[in-house]
């Protein structure tokens, strides 16, 4: 037997630390499927404890402003916007942002719901691209529609939370139908704590024809018969089961998703709304409502449901599918990299994915220097305050190991003294 | 790889075993939903449902009767069965404590059947739960709590809202649906020492609003030192009414507290009351948003009748209250159809002047919803008019 080289030897030391690796990947993931199945096993015996009935006519339930952006959605937008005005629960509006559509979106709309323009003054607390007009349905007054100049879905959000007048926001996707108990489940568990839980979300499933679902029986959905659909479908419930019922227990939840995200809209403006600098805006404002409340030492609660509240339309073709995902993890990366969350600890990477988001078409590029960099897994500050995220590249070989100090300098920029807390206050107590 | 597969497979069986163990429930839950066995006297009826019934295990009837998503009656009767079935002694353990999660939820279900069953053994549980240290426990002991049509179930919520026991709003909402009425355990809430107590006596009240005299027993809670008790009264004398809803209501125009002020305001508008509007319009010109929002909404749900007590705040220092003044005119539909007369040259010359006000409060964007607006074969004629008033200088304002 010939004596070992230092390339023989070498090659054992990677395979070892890869095999390493491997191993500690996957006790993590066990470890997730295991907290994820009992935090699930807990929201269903709780499901089953509760009163929806008498939830979904109290008049005690807090009311809701429901803000769907809304970007060349002409194919989908108005069964998403009949999805939710049939949402079962005692009181809450609609405000579609149509966020300089170029297709029919704000024609189907007007023609639809007999949008009438008028003037309305609200307080431009939070900045956004100039509105054109602002329409009131004469068929259901439960609905805004706000027509104004392109500037991303976070634009968009923020230009629906100036005009939102309750105090919970929920913020949708404009390509995704909605379950008609979708409110009434998240709102349970906000309306149980009002005071620690700031945000709630949940699961959506995917289909190439989010419309058909609309129009389903109620009862068990069919899976989409597309294989890359399926694929899709069968991603995000990993995800979701998997990762987010477990981060969701362990209150350190990485990402409200857009699709379905419950904010108390204080928290939201305090915080100065959702960041126009990032791509995915939903990761980045999860990332600083969890930083600001641990920096201040305020009982926070992001929570996350085991419901699927509605059906939302996937990538259709794989390099669709491939730009979106590379973009999610892109967009994690940047966030983990500017938030100060992260701490002087830095960031160090984990092939692990997340996925939930379906806003891809915001015409606003991002705006970060860093968007080499494909996956992190940031800890800092104790099991709380950890986020996990991460990515594996295409070519399967982990990139990135990140090291980074603290850089907090873009985060104050965006958070914008306000008193909004005072709207809040008398109330919160008495609820 | 072996491992993941291996998950798969076992997910799969899982599912498959579930589908088996729930198919005999599904076909017991159809046969009880056949109209003749609802026909029969109760006690053939109940001897029918226990053969329906007896094959099943007692684990499975009690996820049934458990489960809030089966329907009401479907769940009643399977908990009526368990009883019969002589399970009472074994739910009562499971419902008297419990030690650990899965207890925990073994607890609550037993509650849940006990309660379905209306056995007279949940009450009593119901309130040792109500004492638990455990936050889902109480929250559980709340909701059943509601659903029995005892006072003894209501005194208990009660002693539950003034000590704090769970969230408020809850428990407000248990007693708020609770299934006969409970005036009289309610109205000395009104004068708790604890303000929370006092807040949501005032609201709760708003549920017997049928009941006379109701607004002489708010109308001193308006004077509470508690803001939130000031905003519950008065939002419930809205609802009431009666002769000291509007003059309560009034007093708290200027309260110094925003949100009493915006209640307040929609107290007035929940009246009906046109001859109020002149007692609103000053809040067109509050320092809060809300309350420019509520006056607004007020005014607009009083009528197109309060536009003498508007106009004038449409030459108002306040830009806000010239502002919300245009917007309850245009949103009242009047100033479409006051620049339409005025096209048609069958407006006073005043009107001119009131539109031309308008423009100038309304600003730039008003003019545009107001073109929007209007008929297209006015559209020209509008544009016309609004050359000569002068309203192109309007986005300016």
């Amino acid at each position: 037997m010939a004596a070992e080289g230092p390339l023989h030897v070498l090659l054992q030391g990677i395979v070892l630390v890869c095999a390493a690796y491997l191993g500690t990947v996957y006790v993590l993931f066990l470890g997730l499927i295991a907290v994820g199945a009992v935090e699930s096993a807990v929201r269903a015996r709780e499901r089953r404890a509760e009163r929806y009935d008498v939830l979904a006519t109290s008049r005690f339930t807090i009311p809701v402003s429901v803000i769907v952006p809304a970007y060349n959605e002409e194919v989908v937008i108005l069964p998403v916007v009949r999805s939710l005005l049939a949402l079962e629960y005692p009181e809450f509006e609609v405000i579609v942002v149509n966020d300089g559509s170029r297709d029919r979106t704000l024609e189907l709309l007007e023609r639809e719901f007999r949008l009438i323009p008028r003037e309305v003054f609200f307080r431009r607390v939070l900045a956004c691209e100039p509105v054109r007009a602002i329409y009131r349905s004469a068929v259901d007054p439960r609905l805004t529609v706000v027509d104004k100049g392109n500037g991303g879905k976070a634009d968009a959000l923020n230009c629906g939370i100036n005009l939102a007048r309750y105090r919970y926001l929920c913020c949708v996707d404009g390509d995704t139908v909605y379950v008609r108990d979708a409110l009434l489940k998240g709102m349970r568990l906000a309306v149980r704590d009002p005071a620690t839980v700031l945000g709630v979300t949940s699961h959506v499933a995917i289909s190439r024809r989010p419309e058909a679902a609309a129009a389903a029986e109620p009862g068990p959905a069919r899976p989409d018969r597309s294989l890359l659909t399926s694929f899709q479908h069968l991603d995000y419930l990993r995800a979701f089961f998997n990762n987010r019922l477990a981060w969701s227990r362990w209150g350190f939840m990485l990402c409200a998703v857009g699709a379905f995200a419950i904010w108390r809209r204080d928290v939201v403006r305090d915080l100065g709304g959702f960041s126009r600098a990032f791509t995915c805006e939903d990761i980045e404002l999860t990332f600083r409502v969890h930083e600001r409340h641990l920096r201040e030492r305020r009982p926070c609660q992001v929570l996350c449901l085991p419901d699927t509240v509605g059906t939302t339309e996937g990538p259709d073709r794989v390099s669709r599918l491939v730009s979106q995902r590379a973009r999610w993890q892109r967009v994690i990366t940047e966030t983990v990299w500017h938030s100060p969350a992260t701490g002087r600890w830095g960031s160090s990477a984990s092939p692990t994915t997340s996925s939930g988001r379906s806003w891809r078409r915001s015409s606003r590029p991002s705006r970060s220097r860093r968007s080499r960099w494909h996956g992190v897994w940031a800890c800092s500050g104790g099991a709380r305050s950890a986020c996990c995220s991460g990515s594996l590249r295409s070519n399967g070989i982990l990139t990135t190991v990140a090291i980074r100090l603290q850089d907090a300098g873009c985060y104050e920029q965006l958070e914008k003294p306000s008193a909004s807390r005072r709207e809040i206050g008398g109330r919160e107590s008495a609820l | 790889m072996c491992l993941w597969t291996g998950l798969s497979g076992l997910t799969l069986v899982e599912r498959a075993l579930h589908d088996r163990r729930w198919a005999p429930v599904r076909d017991a839950l159809a046969r009880l939903r056949d109209p003749a066995l609802h026909t029969l006297p109760a006690a053939e009826r109940a001897r029918r449902v226990d053969a329906l019934l007896a094959p099943l295990g007692a684990r499975t009837l009690d996820r049934v009767a458990a489960d809030s998503a089966v329907p009401g009656w479907a769940a009643e009767t399977v908990a009526a069965h368990l009883v019969r079935r002589g399970a009472v002694e074994r739910l009562a353990r499971s419902a008297s404590a419990h030690r650990g999660a899965a207890a925990k939820w073994r607890r609550v279900a037993a509650l849940r059947i006990l309660v379905r069953a209306r056995h007279g053994r949940a009450l009593e549980l119901l309130e040792r739960a109500l004492a638990d240290p455990d936050r889902e426990v109480v929250g559980a002991a709340v909701g059943l709590l509601g659903m029995l049509d005892e006072r003894r179930a209501a005194r208990l919520l009660l002693g539950a809202l003034t000590g704090g026991t769970y969230a408020p709003s809850r428990v407000a909402t248990a007693l708020d649906h609770f299934p006969v009425p409970i005036l009289d355990l309610i109205r000395p809430l009104l004068r708790h020492p604890a303000p929370v107590a006092r807040f949501w006596g005032a609201t709760l009240l708003a549920r017997y609003r049928e009941t006379p005299g109701l607004d002489a027993e708010l109308a001193p809670l308006v004077r509470d030192p508690d803001p939130g008790v000031r905003k519950a009264a008065v939002e419930t004398l809205g609802l009431v009414g009666g002769p000291e809803a509007a003059p309560s209501a009034r007093a708290l125009l200027g309260d110094p507290v925003w949100y009493v002020r915006a209640h307040a305001a929609r107290a007035l508008g929940d009246l009906r009351r046109r001859d109020l509007a002149a007692a609103v319009t000053p809040l067109l010109a509050d320092r809060e948003w809300w309350v420019r929002l509520a006056a607004k909404e007020t005014l607009e749900a009083m009528g197109p009748a309060v536009w003498p007590d508007v106009v004038p705040y449409l030459s108002h220092a306040d830009r806000f209250a010239r502002n919300g003044a245009a917007e309850v005119l245009q949103n009242l539909g009047l100033l479409d159809t006051w620049i339409v007369e005025a096209a048609r040259g069958l407006a006073p010359p005043e009107r001119l002047q009131v539109l031309r006000q308008a423009a100038g409060a309304g600003e730039a964007g008003l003019l545009g919803a107001l073109r929007e607006r209007v008929e297209p074969g006015f559209r020209q004629a509008v544009d016309q008019l609004v050359a000569e008033l002068g309203f192109q200088r309007a986005g300016e304002g």
